[in-house]
């Protein structure tokens, strides 16, 4: 006869009773394939990343042998996509995010958002660094200085110049205003979209034509593509009023 | 200017994902291996899970506890569908008799225990699959019935209700195996 409650009994045979004994998903190689193919599967450019893994090796090799200072320069970089920000509660990477896209120095807009509250009490941390996340948009982080950065096992954002923000935003903004407005022929699109990036002066973005053309599309839309810096013209139909 | 959602949001999304595979995937881990003894099979469970959560990841809860259960919710039907097509029941009382503890017991207790396991184990296997699946999210996975609610896609007091009748009924089943088996002796 069975002395044990049941449920007590299933309890005590579960298989995995801790799941923190498993291997973590950094260190596990299926964890890792997994990420891998779901950025695949993202459309994520795995060039474009494996590119950046290619280039922080090399880079920490050189800072071990460098003063702080001369590292601290060299680790810096750019972002791979300038057109976001991700302002985050606390000097983790696990951190809750507030997303922002838009123009201007990531840790002022990051300021602004403390200032409102949505990331804790105002006025928030008295200083706010930023770092390059792994895929490469800036992420601003409370601290002191650089070193939260590479504590985090990131790159520390060289926010100097130009980001590009400001004018692909821009461009951005002035395109969809009129694509939405009415209908641009697909023909004229293209000279539309060239016009504007030779305005703002963007020579390194390109205009690519989509398919699937059909006399019931006549009209364009555009989708921007930050990490392979192109703007693809894509067929729709003739918007409601247009 | 700010901009809280703007055309070119992937990296973003992106990097929320991250956060949710890197704090969640043991757990998810786990959940399949408890369910499904083949590891390559427990594994293709949590790889379909997160696709699924990357595809629909608006749908997925932003408080992380509420996303894990959500997890769980996805990865449930994904064992059920890795157990289609085999002996379900038999394979579930083989895996839970082969996880009774044996250590530091004498011989005497272990055979006693192996015996008293044996019966607990044909018991929960006479049990509907959704008083099971019911019973393993709180004796496994230790949830509260409104944290299987989540899971189950029903109401709290519904899942208290199901979980009580589950645990009653488990009862009933060792219960009516222990008269089977003084039958047996007696004969």
């Amino acid at each position: 006869m069975n002395t044990r409650d049941p449920f007590d009994w299933l309890h005590s045979v579960n298989p995995v009773p801790d799941s923190t004994g498993l291997e973590k998903p950094r260190s596990d190689p299926a964890a890792q394939a997994l990420l891998e193919r779901i950025r695949e599967d993202a459309g994520v450019s795995l060039r474009h990343r494996r590119h950046v893994r290619r280039f922080l090796i090399p880079v920490v090799a050189v800072a071990a042998v460098t003063t702080t200072a001369a590292a601290a320069w060299v680790l810096s970089r750019k972002a791979d996509d300038p057109t976001q920000v991700a302002c985050f509660r606390a000097d983790d990477r696990d951190a809750d995010i507030v997303g922002l896209a838009g123009d201007g120095d990531p840790i002022s807009l990051c300021r602004e958002v403390w200032e409102t509250g949505q990331l804790g009490p105002s006025p928030g941390p008295p200083a706010l660094q930023a770092c390059v996340l792994v895929s490469g948009i800036v992420g601003v982080f409370p601290g002191e200085n650089d070193d939260v950065c590479r504590r985090l096992g990131l790159n520390p954002a060289d926010l100097s110049g130009d980001r590009g923000a400001g004018s692909i935003v821009a461009v951005q903004d002035r395109l969809a205003e009129r694509f939405i407005s009415e209908c641009v022929p697909f023909e004229d699109a293209v000279g539309i979209i060239e016009g504007e990036l030779e305005d703002a002066g963007l020579d390194n973005w390109t205009v690519v034509l989509a398919d699937a053309r059909a006399p019931e599309r006549p009209c364009a839309s555009v989708a921007f593509d930050v990490a392979t810096r192109s703007i693809t013209v894509v067929p729709v139909p003739v918007p409601p009023g247009g | 200017m700010i901009r809280t959602a703007g055309p070119a949001t992937f990296s973003l999304q992106e990097e929320r994902f991250e956060q949710l595979f890197h704090a969640t995937y043991r757990d998810v881990l786990a959940f399949t291996l408890r369910r499904l003894s083949d590891r390559a099979s427990a594994d293709d469970v949590v790889s379909e899970t997160f696709v699924v959560a990357w595809r629909r990841f608006e749908q997925v809860p932003a408080d992380p506890s509420e996303a894990l259960l959500w997890l769980y919710r996805v990865a449930q039907y994904g064992v059920l569908n890795a157990e289609r097509g085999m002996r379900r029941r038999a394979t579930l009382r083989d895996r839970l008799r082969t996880t009774v503890p044996v250590t530091a017991l004498d011989g005497q207790r272990v055979v006693a225990l192996d015996d008293e396991a044996e019966s607990l184990a044909r018991a929960f296997a006479t049990l509907p699959e959704d008083d099971r699946t019911i019973l393993l999210l709180s004796a496994w996975e230790g949830l509260r019935p409104a944290q299987i609610a989540s899971v189950l896609g029903c109401s709290s007091g519904a899942a208290a209700t199901r979980l009580s009748r589950a645990r009653t009924r488990f009862e009933q089943a060792v219960s009516s195996g222990d008269e089977a088996a003084h039958i047996e002796d007696d004969r």
